[in-house]
């Protein structure tokens, strides 16, 4: 279903442009601190509508927008185990390298398979379409990164099975 | 609008009523204007359910050539309350082709009404 993935990537592109209009907020709870509105949800008034998009049950983006920050979450399309566990092992290679990435959430949030975090702190360094393209480009690269980890998988596995099972092949 | 929950009712049936009819004698544009009009934002669930049915109904209408130019058919209050209605639409655990319909609708709303429609989506606080 490749052909219908692009317009899903629009439309989380478009809304993402539009949800990715932060500034700062200083924190109505604790002096002197500015945090993560949709994180730690101090001020109720702040918080805006989560969407989501979903291209079906089990492939679909949730972005939960605040004054100050934007949470993404997005769940992978996995059809079987060996799916399933190559996502978890994906995700988890990433969220323990959180801090390179920067934007990465080192947990995703319940029910999805990776979440973001983008602050206004990260919008003033970075260039805010850069950060749509880095989210959008991600999301392509992990669907096509996970069925090519299990062709490979696939592959090494036959080969093993081959060579081990050539040890018991008739001779003479 | 103020109205009491069983004239929500009365008036999603109603509602309902002339859509159908609309859709029967091929006036699509003006079922989705009908299914657009008075949004139920104080009714209780299962009416806002029922205004959500008859607006998807009114929206398979449409075939994808036709989708631009009736998004360019609608007033302003009705396109973002056809924007807010598409996000409410994908929480909802539709069929797949009932999604990708959802996302053609989604690209005409934006090119015809902006970036602008879903800010203004986003921070208001009535959705139906």
């Amino acid at each position: 279903m490749a052909h219908t993935l692009a317009p899903y990537l629009e439309v989380i592109r478009t809304t993402l442009n539009a949800a990715l209009c932060l500034q700062n907020y200083p924190s109505q709870v604790v002096e002197r601190q500015s945090r993560p509105e949709i994180e730690f949800k101090d001020t109720a008034a702040v918080i805006l509508k989560p969407l989501t998009i979903a291209r079906d049950e089990n492939e679909r983006c949730l972005i939960e927008p605040s004054v100050n920050s934007v949470r993404i979450s997005i769940k992978v399309r996995q059809s079987d185990d060996t799916e399933k566990m190559l996502c978890r092992k994906f995700a988890s290679f990433f969220t323990q390298r959180a801090e390179h990435f920067v934007v990465l959430r080192r947990k995703p949030v319940e029910g999805y398979d990776i979440s973001f975090l983008i602050t206004n702190t990260h919008l003033e360094e970075m260039v805010k379409e850069r950060i749509v393209d880095f989210i959008i480009e991600f999301m392509e690269d992990v669907d096509k990164e996970i069925k090519d980890l299990k062709i490979a998988l696939n592959t090494r596995l036959r080969a093993a099975a081959a060579a081990y099972m050539s040890q018991f092949s008739q001779r003479g | 609008m103020e109205l009491s929950a069983e004239e929500w009712k009365m008036r999603s049936a109603q509602t309902k009523a002339k859509v159908e009819e609309l859709l029967k004698s091929r006036q699509g544009r003006e079922a989705l204007a009908e299914a657009l009009r008075d949004p139920p934002y104080s009714a209780p669930a299962e009416t806002k359910d029922q205004a959500a049915k008859t607006l998807l109904l009114a929206m398979s209408a449409f075939r994808e050539a036709e989708i631009k130019d009736a998004t360019a058919f609608l007033g302003e209050e009705a396109q973002n309350l056809l924007m807010k209605y598409l996000y409410r639409f994908w929480g909802q655990s539709l069929p797949a082709k009932t999604n990708a319909q959802l996302f053609v609708w989604h690209a005409a709303l934006v090119s015809q009404a902006g970036t602008g429609c879903i800010v203004r989506v986003l921070y208001d606080w009535n959705w139906p």
